[in-house]
Formats: structure tokens, sequence, C-alpha cells
């Protein structure tokens, strides 16, 4: 859906994503680091259970909410930090079911 | 002139609920008003608990009617969902009050002996009991408790429901059995007629009906006053935090934590004198977020998403008002707060009392008149 | 508790010229903003864009860099990654940065927080694959990124235009540009038509962005309706109707663009009055001739105030600042006039050919008849047959309807329902939009963790200063 421009020369950074260690463009926020690297979803709703993608990239729409550590974040007004850890739960289904 | 049988001004909980009833009642043509001016709708301030526990410690007439209460919400909600298919989320899975430390402890087993007593001076069973730490962490397995929580009282027998779904589902009811709801017009002014009847004056016209409930919280006061009578209400903020939609843990509503059906978690409930001022405070949220932390320590890492605060109706005893308006036999006033919990009685008993019926033996307990002797 | 002259939150165009002005005039400012570098949406990363980048994107980006340029001059006390979540009309701020809270005070406050592309709802929008042309471009400008795959624009406004003038000018392929607007243009644009002609400039302008999109060969269709967009788990295939003609279209990126409304949250949340704008149909805060609103310390600039686009909002940031400086005492009248004459020309420079192009795109009642199906409210997953049934129940104003269906209590606080939901409460009960009021919004203002509430130090009201006479030893 997007590519990143090779001759930026933004280093890389290693974080923490769905608990494997990824390498992932910095000077950028989150949102953008995985758009621009093919991770396009970014959550599952707790509502639909559908998967949701980034839709406004200001802030806006909240659809990039993601466990930033640990604390659920916009994606798109964080910016990427090495070390990060970052989880989406995209193995989740509705939050919200009372087991 | 447009006429009806009976009008209800203000269509929140108790007069959509007094609705219902009347329509069950086979009354035929009941209006029901409602402004729905954002400030106005107290029902956004009730927490949603269903319970009798903690109610009525110096009213035992107010401990009877709320026990009478939650013995009428399950049917009560499946009856709506049955005749609406909205889900009012009613939880029946007791409820519980925290205790912090040995004092507070204490506190609550005494308050816990105190209503055993009062309940037993009217016939009435006070099923509550003393948790403590480790009974009350078995209660709840899957929430950390704080360090320096101590206990809970706690009891089977209440629980909790979402009180804006309730609202939507009431005027439904109502609305599907015949009932006419009128949205979005104010009521100015009740103008008694010398043949008995009662014009009502709003935005959607003029009406003229046998019988009028005034309902509508704060603006009652104004009503009543017109009519010669000082209705005895006062307003009483209550703040309210909700927190993101999580996974459901927790079972059963704490008194100032519950987690809704929809997984999110609700903080409250403060009460406070700020005259009609519903605006939230930085300490009334520092300290609702602060209590939650020290109840279940993980709420820390929760997302905090609204606060806001709703001014209640408070009755100089705290229990409702359901009178005759004085020198009238057919206006009628409601006041009250808790009305979700006591939602079952405004239809099933509220409502026949209005129509002539005999009537619960208690009703005679809640005139306005009573603050006056 | 910290306390200055004036808090100035946002560090868009008009941020940054507040900001400056009351730095250069010797005042204490704090710029609060919540991205992590100056510049706002429109020139976003202008400090740090790579020249390449900023040759593609024009001059009207380029224009950013003096602005910036003089902020970072001024001095301006900067903090960034600043979420400001509660706004009070004394003119007290809560925010967070690094994961704590924290409450100052200002005796002003300038609130240029900006505006968004107005949420309009068509059936699939929630599908991974679909975003804002806005969101495009912000990609683009943060982190140069260009979207690939099979490319649909659609909506309507010239910032649709300008996307897809800026992806032909980097040879970026596009299927298809689907465009609401009519083709005929509506009559109310022509009476303003001579006074656009005053800024020829403007005009070329929107000329050869036109030219660009034709030269490039993109199929472009107008008057189109019944935008879909339609996958299984992301987008696959757009389609539409053009007059008789059904149009689809296979697709990797659909980019939505209905035009800018002002992000009003913050003046809600501090208690401001708004007033309804008829033509453009959104909600803005009022505001006096010098952006001062309701409440009197309270000061709204830019395209959160009205939207008028960048260099409007440079100018107008100015302006609320030389009044803020004549209340703080720093300017008499006299001044403030003079500084304000240069920049309410370049206000009138700049808005010559406005009403022209907001009429040409104003949005038509019409566009806002929903398929009942579309998801609404998508942080709650509520539909527009959930909303007209509840119209249908006697339900008219946007409070209750949240109240009842959820619609609008997820994170995002109706900022992406709001404006949707009262179309479809104004078509239902033939009324204007602004009949359905407006849903109350609390703080936070952004949703932040429990943990920082609890820890935060609050103001205790006025800690008495120490008293130099007194307190020798």
């Amino acid at each position: 859906m997007y590519k990143l421009d090779t001759s930026t020369k933004n280093e890389n950074v290693e974080v923490i994503l769905d608990g494997r260690s990824v390498s992932l463009p910095s000077g950028m926020s989150i949102a953008a680091a995985l758009m621009g690297t093919g991770k396009i979803i970014s959550r599952i709703s707790p509502t639909s259970g559908k998967p949701c993608s980034p839709h406004c990239l200001m802030g806006v729409c909240f659809e990039c909410m993601m466990e930033i550590d640990g604390v659920q974040r916009q994606a798109c007004m964080t910016e990427i930090r090495s070390g990060m850890k970052i989880n989406r739960h995209l193995e989740k289904e509705n939050n919200n079911e009372s087991s | 002139m447009k006429t009806a049988d009976i009008i209800i001004i203000g269509g929140g909980l108790s007069g959509s609920a007094i609705g219902l009833g009347l329509i069950k009642k086979g009354v035929s043509k009941v209006l029901l008003f409602d402004e729905q001016r954002p400030t106005q709708r107290l029902s956004r301030g009730n927490f949603g608990l269903t319970w009798f526990m903690c109610k009525g410690a110096d009213h035992p007439v107010y401990a009877q009617w709320s026990r009478l209460a939650c013995k009428q919400w399950p049917e009560y909600a499946s009856m709506l969902e049955e005749e609406t298919g909205y889900n009012v989320e009613l939880d029946w899975t007791g409820g519980a009050v925290q205790a912090f430390g040995e004092d507070e402890f204490k506190a609550h087993q005494e308050n816990i002996e105190n209503l055993k007593t009062v309940c037993a001076d009217v016939g009435l069973d006070y099923p509550v009991s003393m948790l403590d730490r480790e009974a009350f962490s078995d209660l709840i397995p899957e929430m950390t408790l704080g360090d320096d929580v101590s206990g809970a009282m706690y009891t089977t027998e209440q629980g909790h429901v979402n009180p804006l779904r309730l609202l939507g589902a009431m005027r439904c009811a109502f609305q599907k059995q015949g009932g006419t709801f009128i949205g979005g017009k104010s009521v100015y002014a009740v103008v008694p007629q010398r043949d008995k009847t009662v014009v009502v004056k709003t935005g959607a016209g003029d009406f003229q009906a046998k019988k009028i409930i005034i309902a509508s919280g704060h603006g009652s006061k104004r009503l009543m006053a017109s009519l010669g009578e000082t209705l005895n209400i006062y307003p009483q903020r209550g703040q309210l935090m909700v927190s993101q939609r999580c996974k459901r843990v927790l079972k059963v509503p704490v008194l100032s934590v519950r987690q809704t059906m929809d997984g999110t978690f609700l903080l409250g409930l403060s009460t406070e004198d700020t005259a009609m001022n519903n605006r939230v405070t930085a300490d009334a949220m520092k300290s609702q977020a602060s209590n939650a932390i020290r109840l279940f320590p993980e709420l820390a890492k929760v997302n905090w998403l609204r606060a806001w605060g709703a001014i209640r109706v408070m009755t100089p005893d705290g229990a409702p008002i359901y009178t005759k308006v004085k020198g009238y036999d057919n206006i009628f006033a409601v006041a009250l707060h808790s009305a979700v919990t006591l939602a079952p009685l405004a239809t099933n008993i509220v409502a026949p009392w209005i129509l002539g019926e005999a009537g619960h033996p208690l009703m005679s307990n809640f005139k306005n008149g009573r603050f006056n002797v | 508790m910290s306390h200055h002259d004036v808090i100035v939150i946002g560090a868009g165009p008009a941020g940054l010229s507040a900001a400056s002005c009351l730095a250069e005039m010797g005042l204490d400012v704090l710029c609060l903003d919540e991205q992590a570098k100056i510049g706002g949406q429109i020139y976003r990363n202008i400090q740090d864009a790579p020249k390449d980048r900023c040759k593609v994107l024009g001059e009207d980006y380029d224009n950013g860099a003096s602005i910036a340029k003089r902020f970072t001059d001024s001095k301006a006390t900067y903090l960034d990654n600043v979420l400001v979540w509660q706004v009070e009309s004394n003119g007290h701020v809560c925010y967070s940065r690094l994961g704590e809270s924290k409450e100052v005070k200002a005796n002003y406050i300038i609130a240029a927080t900006g505006a968004m592309e107005r949420p309009v709802p068509i059936p699939g929008w929630t599908l991974p694959g679909v975003m804002g042309a806005g969101a495009a471009n912000n990609l683009y400008k943060e982190a140069g990124l260009t979207p690939e795959g099979r490319i649909v624009l659609a909506g309507s406004g010239p910032l649709l235009l300008l996307e897809a003038s800026l992806l032909a000018r980097k040879g970026i392929n596009i299927e298809v540009i689907l465009e609401i607007t009519p083709t005929l243009p509506s009559p109310k644009a022509f009476p303003h038509a001579p006074k656009a002609l005053v800024r020829s400039d403007f005009l070329w302008k929107g000329l050869s962005m036109i030219r660009e999109i034709k030269n490039a060969k993109v199929p472009y269709y107008k008057g189109v309706s019944n935008i879909e967009a339609s996958g299984k788990e992301t987008l696959e295939k757009v389609t539409a109707q053009c007059g008789t003609k059904s149009l689809s279209f296979d697709a990797d990126l659909l980019l939505l663009h209905f035009g800018v409304i002002p992000n009003t949250h913050i003046f809600r949340q501090i208690g401001c009055e708004l007033s309804w704008n008829v033509e453009q149909r959104y909600w803005f805060p009022e505001t006096d001739a010098w952006g001062r609103t309701s409440c009197e310390r309270i000061f709204a600039a830019g395209d959160g105030a009205k939207v008028s686009g960048a260099v409007a909002a440079k100018y107008k940031g100015e302006i609320a600042a030389l009044e803020v400086a004549r209340c703080s005492g720093i300017l008499s009248a006299d001044e403030r006039g003079l500084f304000a004459e240069p920049l309410l020309k370049g206000v009138r420079h700049d808005h010559w050919p406005r009403p022209f192009v907001d009429q040409l795109y104003a949005p038509r009642p019409d566009q806002f008849v929903f398929a009942e199906d579309t998801i609404i409210c998508r942080c709650e997953n509520i539909s527009v047959k959930d909303i007209q049934k509840m119209v249908n129940e006697g339900v008219s104003e946007l409070n209750e309807m949240k109240c009842i269906t959820r619609a609008g209590m997820g994170p995002c606080q109706g900022r992406m329902c709001g404006p949707a939901m009262a179309e479809v409460i104004a078509w239902q009960t033939k009324n204007s939009p602004d009949k359905a009021g407006l849903m109350n919004i609390r703080p936070p203002i952004k949703p932040i963790p429990l943990e920082e509430v609890a820890a935060m130090e609050l103001a205790s009201d006025e800690a008495p200063g120490k008293n130099w006479l007194l307190d020798k030893k």
C-alpha cells in the first residue's frame, strides 16, 4: 500500500512488535513506520472484531490505537523509539467477551 | 385542542417507567413529553447499580422500598427485552463495597449490623455479609486486590444495569404499546381548568388532559411552584469517569468501580453541593482514579476516556417523592434519585397508584408534605 | 505550578505565528504541540524534510520554512509530544507528556488546534486500505511514504485535486478520480467569480493542478454518487454511480476527501459558544475580530476557528497574539492597530478567491444520505440504521442519541461520527443539522491512563508568593 522512499537516510531502530524483535525505520511515527513496512493492520476492533488500519494519520480517528510500552496510545501521534514494546494484540478476538 | 387521558411531563427514567405502567394498565391516551436537554438527562449520572445494600440506614421505609425494587428487577429486565428487543444489560451478580484498612472493615461491619436491625424492625431480612480479604479475592478471581483492601461487604441479591439502555427500552415499550412520545419540545405551563381538567402549554401546542404527572427532574420545581407548592428537592452533583473497553474481568460491581457489559470500567461517584454546575473537577477525577487504583492496581494502565457530571435530584431524607400536588386530585409529582433501582416500582406500583388503585401500603410515606412536619 | 503569560496550543501556521509574535514582544509564552516536530498538518516535518520532498510539495509547503524559522529564532518555550487533555476558561491547562500529567496556567490561551477532514461514511470505509487523502499527504511529508498499487481518489474539494496532482507529479499511477461535485458548478458560485479573478495567481495554481492531472491521463468522473468500498479483510474494489453509468474499479488504496472542517473539541470542552456555518455545514467557535472566543481568556486562530487555509492561519495567529499583547499591557491599542494593519491586508488578499472556491465545493445535503447499513460510529460499530431507529423512537438530539446507542462513546469522542450523525437526524426530521445539537465534550480531550490522573499534582489555588521584605533573614 505504501513504500518507503529509499533515498531518505533514516536509520532503523529495533523494537519489540507483537512479542518479536523487529527493525523499523526511525524519524517518523510508529504508524508511518508500520505502514511503510507493509504492516497495515493496527488493531482488532473490540466492537466489530474486524481488523483496523490507520485512517486519518493525524490523531483524529483512533484507528491506530495500540499498546505502546504498556499503555494504549495512538501510533500516529507517537514517535518510534528504539526499544519500544509495541503490541497490536492481533490474535485477540472480541475484547469484551465475558468468559 | 388536543386531548389525552394522562400527560407526563418529563420522559426520563421515572416519567418513562410510569408511562409504561399506565399503558400496561390500559390507559388509552398517554402523552410523554421530553425536552431532551442534554444537561438535564439525569440518567447519565446514574451509576447503574440496582441496589438495596446500604440504603435506608436511618429510613427503614426506604430500605424496604429499595429491597422491593431489587426483587422485581430480573423480571422487569426480561419483560423489557421481550417487548422491545432492547438488552438493558442486567447483570445479577450481586454487589460489594470495599473496605480499606481495619477501621473501615469495622465500620462496614457496624453498618451491616445496624441495617439488619433496622430491617428486622419492619419484618425484612438484610442478606448482606462481611467478607474478609481472602473471601473478597475469591469472589473476583480475575482481579488483583490492592494491598490495603481488607475486605468488603457483599450481597448476592442485587446487580447492575445500563441506565441509558434502560431509558431507551422503557420508552420503546411505551410507544410500542400505544403511548405517544413527544421529544424535543418544552412544556411551559400547567394550567388547571375549572372543569377539573388540566391544560398543558407546550412547544407542540396546547393539550388538555384529565391527569398530569410532573416528572421533570429539576424542572419540576418550577411547575410545582406555579401550582402553589414547593417541591422539596435540591441539586447534588455526582461526577463519573469511564475507561476504554477492556476484556471483561470484574464480574461483581463494587460501589465505586464497576465494569459494564461492554467492557468499560465506570468509576465514581462523588457527592457534591455545586448547585446546578455540572462540570467536572480535576480533584474529583484524581481522587476517583486514585481510589480505583487503590482497589484494583491493574487499572493503573487502563485509559480514562471521559468524565462527566450530572446533577441528582436529592430529597432531604434521600427517599423518593411520589405525591399529589396539594389541592389537586389529578396532578401528581415524582422526584427521586436512584430512579434506576426504583424503575420497576414506578411501572408496577406508582402507575396504578396514580390511577387511583389502592396502592402499596408504603406509598403513603413518600408525600412531598412529609418534610413540613 | 508554572504560570505563563500565554499558552499557545498547536504548532501549525497559526500557533507558530502567534507564539513567535508573543515571544518577540517579550512575553512568557509556552507553546504546547501534540506532535513531535513543529509544522502542524500543512507544514508537517518542514524543518527536517529533505530537499527533493520540498521540491515535489512546492512553494505552498516551502512557505512554512520561514514561519518555522521565525518560531525557532523567537526562542518561545516549546514542548513537543504534549497531549493537552483539559483546558479551563480560567486559563488552567492539564496535559500529559512522557507518561506524566501536569497542570499549568496562563493568563491567556490561544488554541490553534487546526482542522480535520470532514468524516463522511461510505459503505466499507472502515476497511484497511481506505484512508483520508490528507492521511496520504501526511505520510509523505512525515516519512516520505508514497502510495503504491491501484489507487482511487474519491470525494470533493480542492485538497482532493491537490493530492491527485501531487501523486501525478511524483509519477504515481492513479486508477481514477471520482468527484461528487457536479459537472456544472453551482450557480451560487458565479457572483463570487469576479472577486476570485483578483487573485490570478491562485487561479493559475488551480488550473495548473488540473492540467497536471489531465496530462497524467487519469480517468476523471464528476457528479459521482454512491461510492462504495468493498473487500473481505482489506479493500479490493471501489464502485460508484455516475449518472446512469455504473463504475467499478479494483483497488488497493482508496483516498477519500470531502472537505475540511474545524476540529472543535477543545473549544467544546472549555465551554466556548459555537456557531453553525450554514454554507459549509460545520460548527466553529464564535470569535470577535481578534479571535477572542466567548470565554474572555481563550482565543481561537487558524483553521480550528474557521477553515481559510495556511496563509490566513499565519495572519490570524499573529492577530490574536497582538490582542493578547495589548491585554497583557505590552501594546497600546494604537500599536496593536499599527501592527495589525499589514496582517489584515494579508488576510484580505488571501481571501479573494475563497468565497468562489467555497461555493464550488460547498457540501450539499444529498451528499449526506447514507445507505442504512453503513457504519457511522467506527469506534462502537454503530450503523446508520441504528441511528434512524432511534429517531423513529423520538430521539433527535445528539447527546441523547449517544447515550442510548453508544455512538460517540468510543475513544474518538464523536470526532468521526458526530457530523454524520447530525446529518442523519437532519435528513429524517427535515431539520437543519445544527438542530440536532452538539455532543458534550468532557475531559480528557483524548484518553490518558488512570495512573497519570491519580499521580497528578494539582494546583491548589494560589500558593502565597514569597514576600522578599518579610522573608529577609
